[in-house]
């Protein structure tokens, strides 16, 4: 699944967050979405998944490159939110299966993809284990689990290394790295590492804040 | 309207872990979910004993006992024996029968020159079986007092003869039962000067005083019912205005309002659903289905507790209908307090903490 944003331009209210801003993002490979703070990343991860609407301009998906147009839906793109949102008191192996049975799979399916993306990620030794008592790491790769077992197409991971040491935020990097062929992922941070990961770079600027 | 994969089976399993599972944080709506389904229909019990025993404390003072008799005391009317005893068999009426004042008598070995009087066996049931009763004023003075809660027990009348008798359980005042020697009427006595009604408890001595009045076949002067006991206060009446009977919906505000609490305690779960592709309308129902079962406890409860309890209450259907009515108000009103959690959008919902 590729990407187009063409001429976006996104408020709130009286704040501009970005304008005329135009990207594309491969299908398949994993693209850093890199600026200062405020430049409007998240903003964008929400417009691109549809739970933002723009200003202006329009943003495309394409299933083939000479395919039709399709408008983003929050149904299309799984999300890795900033920070460690879990289900702290459900166990690690349910965190990662709504995704699958929120994707259409019966319950026996839904649970080998759910195995299977916590294998990916390296936490297939912790599946009856409660989410709260794992570290912010392990959550953020509770997360990217449950973005691989949803099946989608699209993932998106906003700032996926904030608060996480070198050591995990490697481990992050990798587990993006292996997942390129399997969707389009792009990824906002600020973090060299992830960006180094990345197979390409899209660079934001900071918008004046008020228009006028 | 949005769509996933979800299905209303696998959404039912999730609302079932969620809220019942290991840790939840749903457990304490759970409790307090139990806690008031069998608190409103204990509560319920527990005004409806009391009511009962108001009720009960007035019929003993005579609430509902109508005396009929001459409107003149100079002149009495005579109340034939028939009519007055065929009340008994009106609906209503508990027993119906004379009573008649007589000479003191000695009785052996209770007393000597005790107060005496003669009742129809249709007002004072005991006198089918017994010969005589000894109010429990007077048996409590006496060596019958030993048989006080016993059955049948041999006296001595003036003349020496035997009989049996019996204490009989508090009656109304009224009847002068308990400080009096009661026997039954003589097949000679057709007619009497008063002519006593006993209502079932509940009933309006007021309405029923004129009706059965109009039954009663009287000689001489014309008879009129007098009250001998008239409450100052309406025990049923502040029972159906007491403010406690919204207890039930009290119970289902403060619930529906802990739902919306625990909910927004949750609100970066729900972020986590919804980021991971679960459409609003799944989380609407799965918020649904949550507060439905929290809800439905509560109700179930309710009408456990009420099933327990049945022998308490006027009709039990009364916490039934209560109980369902708390589980119903919970669940809207637990739902309304959750609907902007399905709402907003995720990426906010995953900043609460």
């Amino acid at each position: 699944m590729q990407l187009d944003v063409r001429d976006a331009t996104l408020t709130f209210g009286a704040v501009t967050v970005f304008s005329g801003f135009s990207a594309h993002f491969e299908s398949g490979r994993v693209t850093a979405l890199v600026g200062p703070s405020g430049s409007g990343k998240s903003s964008l991860l929400a417009a691109m998944s549809g739970h933002q609407p723009l200003a202006s301009g329009t943003i495309e998906l394409r299933a083939a490159p000479d395919g039709p147009p399709t408008a983003p839906s929050p149904q299309l793109v799984a999300w890795v939110p900033q920070g460690s949102n879990a289900l702290g008191r459900r166990s690690v192996l349910d965190n990662v299966l709504i995704a699958a049975l929120g994707a259409g799979l019966r319950l026996r399916a839904a649970e080998t993809a759910a195995t299977e993306a916590l294998t990916m990620v390296g936490l297939a030794d912790r599946l009856g284990q409660q989410a709260r008592k794992l570290s912010g790491g392990e959550l953020q790769r509770v997360a990217l689990a449950r973005a691989l077992a949803s099946g989608k197409e699209l993932i998106f991971a906003d700032e996926p290394s904030a608060n996480l040491d070198a050591a995990n935020t490697d481990r992050i990097a990798g587990i993006l790295s292996r997942l390129s062929g399997r969707a389009t992922i792009v990824v906002a941070t600020h973090d060299p590492v992830l960006v180094a990961a990345a197979h390409a770079a899209v660079h934001m600027r900071r918008e004046a804040r008020h228009a006028a | 309207m949005q769509h996933d994969g979800w299905r209303l089976g696998y959404l039912a399993r999730e609302a079932t872990r969620n809220v019942l599972g290991r840790g939840s944080r749903l457990l304490p709506l759970l409790a307090l979910a139990i806690l008031a389904g069998v608190g409103s229909s204990s509560f319920i019990a527990y005004e409806t004993v009391r009511l009962r025993d108001e009720i009960a404390q007035l019929d003993v003072q005579g609430q509902y006992v109508l005396v009929y008799r001459s409107t003149s005391t100079s002149a009495p009317a005579q109340i034939s024996r028939a009519s007055c005893e065929s009340l008994a068999g009106q609906d209503g009426v508990r027993h119906a029968g004379l009573l008649t004042p007589v000479s003191d008598m000695d009785l052996l070995p209770v007393g000597v020159g005790l107060p005496a009087q003669r009742a129809s066996t249709t007002l004072v049931p005991e006198l089918s079986r017994v010969d005589v009763l000894i109010g429990p004023v007077l048996a409590g003075s006496g060596a019958a007092s030993a048989d006080r809660s016993a059955s049948a027990f041999r006296v001595k009348t003036g003349t020496s003869e035997t009989a049996t008798a019996v204490v009989p359980t508090a009656r109304p005042e009224a009847l002068a039962t308990d400080f009096s020697v009661t026997l039954p009427l003589l097949p000679a006595d057709v007619d009497g000067p008063q002519c006593v009604v006993v209502l079932r408890a509940l009933s309006d001595p007021a309405r029923a005083g004129d009706l059965h009045g109009a039954a009663l076949a009287v000689e001489g002067n014309p008879v009129t019912a007098t009250r001998p006991f008239i409450a100052t206060n309406d025990p049923v009446d502040t029972y159906l205005h007491r403010p406690g009977r919204w207890l039930p919906l009290l119970l289902a505000l403060v619930g529906a309002l802990a739902t919306g609490i625990a909910s927004r305690l949750r609100a970066s779960e729900m972020a986590v659903y919804r980021l991971s592709g679960t459409s609003r309308t799944s989380v609407l129902t799965l918020l649904a289905l949550e507060t439905l079962l929290i809800a439905g406890t509560a109700g179930l409860c309710a009408v456990a507790a009420a099933l327990a309890l049945r022998d308490r209450y006027l009709d039990p259907l009364i916490p039934v209908t209560w109980g369902l009515a708390m589980a119903g108000v919970w669940a809207v009103g637990g739902l309304l307090a959750t609907t902007d959690l399905a709402l907003r959008r995720p990426t906010n919902l995953a900043k609460d903490r």
